[in-house]
């Protein structure tokens, strides 16, 4: 879901969580700011490889791998800045009220701050016997009915954002990096590695119960290879939901119906796929692979264009939104940012300093906040 | 050719094991080279044997695998140590490479060298800037699981020695160190001091028939390390004709496999010409044993130059036999030092950890932190505030990466 909430002198929309909402699919609908706009980057405290987010006022939160999550006002000022036990490596997430920021650390610590002043309202540690780590992007649920976060520990755990009482849990399968999705009834979705089978695909219901829509079986290299980073994405409007299963060395995207999990097509992958899907304003959807491509699809699965990066792997996902006609952004391991149009035309819109390993973020001021592993996250005026 | 550590064995008992000089003790009584080093020797009341030594290290940025611009960097940051012309003019150099044990494999479809392995650019604009500071021939060494010994063994990892001998002169060497290779003995090294579970080591004469002894590695987190860079490096040394897994009670130079049961569970022996571990490992604990061979190793074959490719690399763990947990990364960073412990620990310190953590504390979580254990040892400073380091320096070249995994809560 996309807050809305009112941002100087107009309604603009809130990226509360990775790829915007709860759908995940990275389209920004709001009002883009002014080409003439520009302000130093916000500096981080370490390297950054989350996904930044944003409160209705505007705060930009940045959590690094310092183990800090800071928070800057609409000026570039730091608002204030809180330690955590950790670094972090998943996107935090803000209560759709935006009165919560909650965040998680490799060390396995999930946390609430306030997103006014940066105070702790409660930490939790997800149980594990193994490794604490906290890879998924967090996920603030539609109506504010609870966060969920995944760990090694193999669980998704939907927490109350208030009190950080565990409400629900289910299996995240081997190694979870993919952050769960949820669609506007509150249906969760998620992927996950399961032993001896292979990836799959799941719906969670409001009520608790699960079912599997889709599973992709595991190749000669087994499940516990099967990389499962990127998040299922949903188009609403559609009534798609679209999702990655890496293979041993190459991956399938599929597009499955939003209501009743039909599969609708599948399409072969030529590379497998760490980054979440973005969902284009004309429809379909946009991959970046690891073989340096960015691959579009139509709603019926068929391809579009391709787009050659110029790089041996992407990393980071793909946000879209309509200027100057249709547009995808993506950074690339070179720290760069391309552009790339309707048509897969694109090119170097932006060169910065060290890789870009992460999903860029539209602010409610309309600019393009693209986190850099050297700490820095430039605010780009996009064209 | 100079020989160091003349531990001429033959296929029977070693001629004097436990009584030969180390290759270090013979560059300080034979060699002025040595003398040129800049590697302070500092005392300290801690450390085994009242002193230990640093070196400065150097950090560059380098974001692609282009060859004049690794090539580049590089030069810079040797330049910058101040002692690597002096070091290998007019001498034989071994490069001791990360290559592990197998060519066939991939993360996620990402080749070898981008994620595990060393890339073969980094290899060449070396061995290039090398020759160019006047070596008279630079061996690249690795243990591969091929029959060749020769420069078919690398084929799969990139390593192409025509692109190689292109770049250098016609000085470079590819060897497959797996077993004896040519040589009609192996080289029997004693561990100086007070050896943790190795007391010698017995390996291809490549690494002691040589006068400069370069590690090549690569940056990443290690399950049972906690990092691997350049110190980690030399568990490829031992071969697999004495070490191997796939041996069943006899050496045999047709060996290839892996160490895991010598050097990592620990559960037999290897069959060197002579006793060679004390056998105070504990079974099938990694992070008891490896860390213990690490600094054993490196004090048997101490290191004079240390080159670490962290441009695109792998984070949680060392290599695609431990799944999905492995992420591709990329710092863009290359590192270089002439003391392994002080180059490691700047690393450590480039990946966002603390080369001094307590054992069993991230990034060492499952076991002993080695670069503390190797000080202790006086093989070099661990501790940041103690190094010297120039390039880019630290702050600039920081770039997060995710520590190792845990295998057991605590």
């Amino acid at each position: 879901m996309k807050a809305s909430g009112a941002v100087g002198d107009g309604v603009r929309e809130v990226w509360r969580m990775a790829g915007g909402g709860a759908g995940r699919g990275g389209l920004f609908a709001g009002e883009f700011a002014d080409v003439a706009a520009g302000t130093s980057p916000l500096q981080a405290r370490g390297t950054v490889k989350a996904p930044v987010v944003f409160d209705l006022r505007g705060r930009c939160f940045v959590a690094d791998f310092a183990g800090s999550l800071s928070a800057f006002l609409p000026d570039g000022q730091r608002a204030w800045e809180a330690s955590l036990p950790g670094a972090v490596s998943a996107a935090p997430a803000v209560t759709a009220d935006g009165a919560i920021v909650v965040v998680g650390t490799l060390t396995g610590s999930v946390l609430a701050l306030t997103t006014e002043a940066g105070r702790k309202l409660w930490q939790r540690e997800l149980p594990t016997k193994t490794d604490p780590r906290i890879l998924s992007d967090l996920l603030a649920m539609p109506d504010d009915a609870g966060v969920v976060a995944s760990s090694w520990g193999g669980r998704f755990w939907r927490l109350d954002a208030r009190t950080g009482e565990p409400q629900a849990s289910w299996d995240a399968g081997i190694y979870p990096q993919s952050g769960a999705a949820a669609d506007r009834r509150g249906n969760l979705f998620l992927l996950r590695a399961v032993w001896e089978k292979g990836v799959e695909i799941v719906r969670v219901t409001a009520s608790g119960e699960e079912q599997v829509w889709h599973c992709e079986p595991e190749g000669s290299r087994q499940a516990r290879r099967m990389v499962v980073t990127a998040s299922p994405v949903i188009d609403e409007a559609a009534a798609h939901l679209y999702a990655v299963f890496n293979r041993d060395r190459d991956a399938v995207l599929c597009g499955f119906d939003l209501r009743d999990g039909a599969r609708l097509w599948r399409r072969e992958l030529p590379a497998p796929v760490m980054a979440t899907p973005g969902l284009p304003a004309d429809g379909g959807v946009v991959v970046a692979d690891l073989a340096g491509q960015v691959r579009a699809f139509d709603a019926s699965g068929n391809p579009r264009w391709s787009y050659d990066a110029g790089t041996d792997y992407l990393l980071a996902g793909p946000v879209t939104g309509t200027r100057g006609g249709v547009a995808v952004w993506i950074g690339d391991p070179l720290g760069r940012v391309h552009r790339i149009d309707a048509d897969g035309r694109g090119a170097v819109c932006f060169e910065g300093g060290r890789s870009c390993e992460t999903r860029a973020s539209f602010g409610p001021d309309g600019r393009l906040y693209v986190p850099t592993t050297d700490g820095l996250i430039a605010a780009l005026s996009v064209v | 050719m100079k020989t160091h550590a003349i531990h001429g064995a033959g296929p029977g008992i070693p001629k004097c094991p436990g009584g030969l000089l180390s290759r270090r003790e013979f560059l300080r009584t034979t060699s002025a080279a040595a003398l040129a080093l800049p590697e302070a020797v500092v005392a300290e009341s801690e450390v085994e044997g009242g002193s230990i030594r640093r070196a400065p290290v150097s950090l560059g940025l380098c974001a692609r695998y282009d060859f004049d611009a690794v090539r580049r960097e590089l030069g810079r940051m040797l330049e910058a140590l101040g002692s690597v012309g002096a070091l290998v003019r007019r001498k034989h150099v071994t490069v001791k490479v990360n290559l592990v044990n197998t060519s066939a494999e991939d993360v996620a479809g990402i080749p070898l060298w981008l994620t595990v392995t060393v890339h073969p650019v980094v290899a060449r604009a070396l061995g290039s800037l090398l020759v160019g500071y006047g070596a008279r021939s630079v061996t690249f060494c690795d243990q591969l699981p091929f029959r060749a010994l020769g420069p078919e063994a690398f084929a799969g990892y990139g390593f192409d020695l025509a692109e190689f001998n292109a770049a250098m002169d016609g000085r470079a060497r590819f060897v497959n160190t797996r077993n004896r290779g040519l040589h009609s003995t192996y080289a029997w090294v004693k561990v100086p001091g007070s050896p943790e579970l190795a007391t010698a080591w017995e390996v291809n004469r490549a690494y002691v028939d040589t006068d400069v002894l370069v590690s090549l590695g690569k940056l990443k987190s290690h399950v049972s390390g906690g990092i691997t860079a350049g110190m980690k490096n030399l568990f490829g040394v031992p071969p697999s004709s004495l070490y191997g897994d796939d041996l069943k009670d006899e050496p045999d130079e047709e060996a290839k496999d892996y160490r895991g049961r010598t050097m990592h569970d620990c559960t037999r022996a290897p069959f060197t010409s002579s006793g060679s571990f004390n056998g105070r490992s504990v079974e099938r604990d990694h992070g008891f044993n490896v860390p213990r061979f690490i600094v054993d190793l490196n004090a048997a074959f101490p290191i004079d130059l240390v080159v670490i490719d962290g441009i695109s690399t792998i984070q949680s763990a060392e290599g695609w036999w431990l799944g999905s947990m492995v992420a591709v990364t990329r710092p863009g960073v290359l590192i270089a030092g002439c003391n392994a412990v002080c180059t490691d620990a700047v690393a450590a310190a480039t990946m966002g950890f603390d080369p001094d953590a307590p054992d069993r504390s991230w990034p060492f979580v499952n076991g002993a932190n080695y670069l503390a254990m190797a000080r202790r040892k006086g093989l070099g400073e661990n501790r940041i505030a103690g190094i010297e380091i120039g390039g880019v320096g630290l702050d600039r070249a920081r770039f997060g990466c995710q520590p190792t995994y845990r295998r057991r809560a605590s």
